[in-house]
């Protein structure tokens, strides 16, 4: 099965190249992009000497980044705003020219835009789209079928199939502008989708939807990368996408990497704390337990504590020693907070 | 080629969507032709002849207005510098299709539109006002009439896609097209025929290339031009298309390895 795999993508791919990198999809070298950005100054003044004189600065969006990905595999990929997510997804499709480095996606330079790779990759942005916003999705769809010559067959199977894993049946015929956001998204996916892409970048694909939707749309990022066994690049600032979805992460700020691994080992590199949370009965809390943590959290009989790792062992014999014990919990923290951790380090 | 035809029915599905802005832009086209139509015929009034032009041909050169401008100049290329400035062309940009042909396939498709209705507009008209009209004498004329039009709607093409470019540059684009327009509405022959402009004015008019996109057809259709200045026009007319075309061609080329499909 996987060998056929690789032999039907090699060639469709084009040839030897792709046979020799079939575990490898993405490769990106010492990727750097610069940009240059227009400074407008305020007050009425500036604004008018700036008609004869502007001032530009160069923005580091990415500065010297390094990885490969391997052939369907989920990645999430992190980092707070203008962190260089974006830059780095529109330069390994196509989009943006690297001012530096060398990126090679499924054997191929995007930034050429061969048809041979943009016919095996999609980019499917949350805050932007590429419905016809007047018209019902199903147009944009037909349209998609000829740009990317995906015969009838195959188009309705596809079709079909996609529906009904979001359930939009009868969605189809609606004008996109009268389309919830949610559903407007997973038109996106759909039209996005249609021509079965082997690499997929998702830019923050949940933004603004409900957590229901979150969810629902988690569910099909997951069953598609099993289903069609493709590669998938995701950035969310829910971290709760990152999670649920990707084995492994890697957490970029300031235009550089500041992470690559699995979740799990990003946790215990990172959290040096556990939670420990005890609940006793009649609100009767002993006090020499809140001397373990000044920022203890108090709520009735429930104390959440934030204890260092080495000390929980500790901890958890003395708890069970203490009268009126009902229940107690040892959790890793959150990975928001992990990765506010990370954030706040790396910009200290 | 059918996902540009695709892609033109498409454009074609969305176009009567807004109704109401078509319709206005049509009846703002015929008023302005009409506002022509009777000044000139308030002139002619008292005359027979001026600048060269009976009553006739000229009234017929009005009138021709409506239909050569719908050939030439209806266009939806300012809708490229939208894309760029917008970030949405980038959905096109990581499809396998040529941006520019899909441009060119909506192009068409607006001025077929233009096209069937100024035809209903001008029959319209030629009921109303019973305009006496200047034929051609023969079907050869007809044939370059066609040529010229070709010619004039693919320079206009080329110019929109030059002033779409900017955005890729500057986020102000409507500037510069505004005071395009201004210079064609001028140059070009739509308030009047260009060979009324004697002297070295009239020689740099016909160098220029905004005379090809209404002048010079209808000239053609009046038959007003002697064979040397008909093959001189038409080599003109070419060149500037050559040069024209070169020109967008370079700067959508420098203009996509700027584009930084901002705001998406």
């Amino acid at each position: 099965m996987a060998l056929g795999r690789v032999i039907l993508r090699s060639l469709g791919v084009g040839g030897y190249h792709a046979i020799l990198t079939h575990m490898t999809t993405i490769t990106v070298s010492h990727l750097t992009k610069h940009y240059a950005v227009y400074h407008k100054s305020s007050g009425f003044l500036r604004s008018f000497t700036s008609l004869f004189h502007r001032n530009y600065h160069t923005v580091k969006a990415v500065e010297d980044i390094s990885f490969t990905i391997a052939d369907g595999d989920l990645v999430g990929f992190i980092g707070p705003n203008g962190a260089g997510k974006t830059t780095t997804l529109k330069c390994l499709c196509g989009l943006l020219h690297p001012t530096q480095g060398n990126v090679t996606v499924l054997g191929s330079t995007p930034a050429q835009r061969k048809s041979t790779f943009l016919t095996q990759i999609a980019l499917v942005m949350g805050q932007k789209n590429q419905l016809w916003w007047d018209l019902p999705a199903i147009d944009t769809f037909r349209l998609n079928k000829e740009i990317y010559e995906i015969n009838e067959q195959m188009y309705d199977k596809t079709l079909d199939e996609l529906c009904h894993m979001l359930s939009v049946e009868r969605l189809l015929d609606t004008p996109v502008r009268q389309l919830s956001l949610g559903e407007r998204m997973k038109m996106e996916l759909i039209a996005s989708l249609l021509h079965r892409p082997k690499i997929l970048f998702l830019d923050e694909p949940t933004i603004g939807l409900d957590v229901l939707m979150q969810k629902v749309m988690r569910d099909f990022i997951h069953q598609y990368n099993q289903r069609f066994h493709a590669t998938i690049l995701l950035t969310s600032h829910y971290m709760r996408d990152v999670k649920e979805l990707c084995k492994r992460i890697i957490v970029i700020d300031h235009g550089k990497i500041i992470y690559d691994g699995t979740l799990s080992k990003l946790i215990s590199q990172y959290a040096k704390h556990k939670i420990v949370t005890a609940v006793f009965e009649k609100e009767s809390i002993p006090t020499d337990l809140l001397a373990w943590d000044k920022k203890a959290k108090v709520f009735g009989g429930k104390v959440t504590l934030t204890i260092s790792k080495k000390d929980v062992n500790q901890l958890a014999r003395k708890l069970l020693a203490f009268k009126g014990l009902q229940d107690f919990t040892i959790e890793e923290p959150e990975i928001e907070d992990i990765v506010r951790i990370i954030f706040s380090k790396a910009s200290a | 080629m059918k996902k540009y035809i695709t892609s033109a029915s498409i454009a074609f599905g969305e176009y009567f969507v807004y109704r109401l802005n078509f319709i206005l832009w049509r009846v703002r086209n015929i008023l302005s032709v009409l506002m022509m139509y009777f000044l000139w015929h308030a002139v002619y009034l008292t005359r027979i002849d001026m600048f060269t032009y009976t009553r006739e041909s000229m009234l017929t050169y009005i009138l021709l207005i409506i239909f050569v401008g719908s050939v030439v100049l209806s266009t939806r290329a300012y809708k490229i510098a939208e894309d760029i400035t917008t970030g949405n062309l980038k959905t096109f940009l990581l499809q396998p299709i040529n941006y520019l042909g899909v441009a060119l396939s909506k192009e068409v498709t607006d001025k077929l539109i233009n096209i069937t209705f100024s035809l209903v507009e001008f029959a319209i008209l030629f009921i109303v006002l019973h305009p006496p009209l200047v034929l051609p004498q023969s079907m050869g004329t007809l044939f370059l009439f066609a040529i010229a039009l070709f010619l004039g709607a693919s320079l206009y093409f080329e110019f929109g896609v030059i002033l779409s470019c900017i955005g890729f540059w500057s986020r102000e684009v409507w500037a510069p097209r505004f005071l395009f327009y201004i210079i064609v509405t001028f140059l070009s022959g739509m308030y009047f025929p260009l060979d009324i402009v004697e002297g070295p004015l009239g020689v740099v008019l016909t160098l220029l290339p905004f005379g090809y996109l209404i002048y010079f057809p209808i000239a053609v259709f009046l038959e007003r031009l002697p064979p040397s200045m008909l093959l001189n026009g038409f080599f003109l007319s070419l060149l500037w298309l050559l040069v024209l075309s070169l020109v967008s061609h370079k700067m959508w080329q420098k203009g996509l390895r700027t584009f930084t499909a901002e705001g998406s």
